[in-house]
């Protein structure tokens, strides 16, 4: 019996350590194919736009563009970045109902363009760079995302005051680009003098109103940014994404993601009472690897029947219709290679759905751009 | 001339008795309390997996090679019991690397025809397998036979296929319980036997 205490400790431990991931491990490997190596999939991807004719991605400072088929096949992606005339560095892209633009520079100061045509064939045709109404830099784009959950109705741009004085003025100013976009149809966000030290990180609109998400605070404006008020909540931690619902059943309703804080995971709120109760509808704020959960991103994709949530090294994970019991990387066993990847523990920098609701897409930090199909299987771009 | 044919009446009396102690007396012959070590090298070819429902499927691992080590006990000349550790290694679409590591009780006995033995076994015990970051602990059984040409009295050498019956066993939520396979390798291996 002396002798037999070794094994049984030296057992518990091995027992105890055993981690068996989402999947059964020769099931998982059953369905595991090789994962390709495409042009992207070293790059840190930042965003994703398309028009009538193209794919556009913003990846490693630099633009690719490819044809618009199907993102299953083998086309290629173009290293287009030479066509920025000026531009350096490209930051992002968006689409806004088949307007796509650029945010590009050359490493300190940025610039917005518009492409000027959808119907190119060797390479992109960009318009001048446009100027914001107050001089200021911008940054970022944050897509307006639709009531759809998906779409994009319409385009922020961030941007960054000049310095005053040798320090950074804030983010005190958001311009609104819509549908029939040009370089003079920008409005403003600068509420009520209040100034935004921290970016606006995302946006929705339920069709009426737009809610942005920045820091701790949801504003709530008008349909041009009109009339900004904040939303009185506290979620406990910073919020990071937002996405309005509307046109389902089971899934309508405004959503938050949060941060992590501390020794805090981030959660997922949901308000069916246009944001003045919420309900988190996340049961853990870990991910089945024990990381601290920090979400990035929300996304419905076309078949509606879960909505996906990109996270801060925790890959993406599905929120089910009618049991919001999932966390990242434990509702994704099934997918194709997504657990045989090194997506559950990576950063996901967006999600995207092709305007043909076919493909969702999800852009990574050092990982290149991913692909799901209609089989829900994960492809690397 | 007559001493002459005393002895070789002699010797030609004592040749049968002497052949006949070579035949009891092989040095392949045990008694109990006889060890033996051994250690075992060669390929693994993954076969297939079979879930609950019977489906088969396959393992998608390419041909890997095993290691094991294990230490017998004679209970008598052709049956002994012992145990061992094996560790076998195969690699998965994306060049994942599969460790499974069998702790194995085993039990064999030995057909023997001197100077060769036919070990015929069977080992149970729990397997440590490892893939992409992910362990899990599966009972085993695995049935075996083999050849070994007994050197000499402390070295034997030769041949061994196993049939390695893996059970990866989940009980839900996650991973599901539909994701229980069974799982069959086929391990050919040299052997080197130390009596001792």
């Amino acid at each position: 019996m002396k002798n037999t205490l070794p094994l049984v400790l030296m057992l518990s431990v091995l027992l105890g350590s055993c981690s068996p991931g989402a999947t059964g491990m020769f099931a998982g490997l059953e369905v595991e194919t090789k994962i390709p190596v495409g042009t992207l999939s070293k790059a840190t991807v930042s965003s994703m736009a398309e028009d009538s004719g193209h794919f556009y991605v913003a990846g490693g400072l630099k633009l690719y563009t490819r044809s618009l088929v199907s993102l299953t096949d083998s086309a290629t992606w173009t290293d287009s970045t030479s066509t920025i005339t000026g531009a350096s560095q490209v930051l992002a892209v968006a689409s806004v109902a088949g307007h796509v633009f650029a945010l590009a520079g050359d490493g300190s100061t940025n610039s917005v363009y518009k492409l000027t045509s959808s119907s190119w064939t060797s390479s992109p045709a960009w318009g001048t760079a446009l100027t914001l109404s107050g001089g200021e830099n911008p940054v970022a784009f944050v897509p307006v995302i639709g009531s759809d959950g998906r779409s994009i109705s319409s385009l922020l741009v961030v941007a960054e005051s000049p310095l005053i004085n040798g320090t950074k003025g804030g983010f005190n100013k958001v311009y609104l680009f819509t549908s029939s976009a040009t370089q003079d149809g920008l409005a403003s966000l600068n509420p009520s003098g209040v100034k935004l030290s921290s970016p606006v990180t995302s946006a929705a609109t339920d069709g009426t109103s737009i809610y942005l998400a920045n820091a701790s605070y949801l504003w709530k404006t008008g349909a041009n940014l009109a009339t900004p008020a904040v939303i009185s909540y506290s979620w406990g931690q910073d919020l990071s994404t937002v996405l309005s619902v509307s046109g389902t059943t089971a899934l309508n309703g405004l959503y938050v993601g949060t941060k992590a804080l501390g020794t805090a995971g981030g959660s997922v709120f949901l308000s069916t009472d246009s944001g003045a109760t919420w309900t988190s509808v996340t049961t853990n704020t870990k991910s089945a690897a024990s990381a601290l959960l920090c979400f990035t991103t929300l996304l419905l994709p076309k078949d509606a029947t879960r909505i996906y949530a990109g996270t801060l090294g925790s890959g993406y994970g599905e929120l089910r219709a009618t049991a919001f019991l999932a966390t990242p990387s434990t509702e994704t066993s099934n997918t194709g290679n997504y657990d045989v990847s090194t997506l559950p523990t990576s950063v996901v920098t967006f999600l995207y759905a092709t305007a043909d609701g076919t493909t969702v897409c999800l852009g990574t930090n050092s990982l290149g751009l991913w692909t799901q199909g209609t089989d829900k299987t994960w492809k690397q771009q | 001339m007559k001493r002459a044919l005393i002895v070789l009446a002699t010797l030609a009396l004592s040749f049968p008795a002497l052949a006949a102690q070579d035949q009891v007396l092989t040095f392949d012959h045990r008694v109990v309390g006889d060890r033996a070590l051994t250690i075992e090298m060669g390929p693994v070819l993954p076969l297939f997996t079979q879930s609950f429902l019977g489906t088969l499927a396959s393992t998608n691992l390419t041909p890997g090679g095993s290691l094991g080590l294990d230490v017998d006990f004679y209970l008598n000349d052709l049956f002994r019991l012992g145990g061992g550790i094996r560790g076998m290694a195969a690699f998965g679409p994306n060049g994942h690397t599969l460790f499974v590591v069998p702790l194995m009780f085993r039990t064999t006995w030995e057909l023997k025809s001197f100077p060769w033995s036919f070990p015929v076994g069977i080992s149970t015990g729990v397997a440590l397998a490892s893939y992409n970051s992910h362990a899990w602990m599966d009972p085993f059984v695995v049935p075996s036979a083999g050849v070994l040409w007994n050197m000499s009295p402390s070295w034997s050498f030769g041949l061994t296929a196993s049939e390695w019956l893996l059970a990866d066993l989940y009980f839900g939520p996650s991973p599901a319980t539909t994701d229980s396979r069974f799982v069959h390798l086929f391990d050919l291996s040299l052997a080197a036997v130390y009596h001792f």
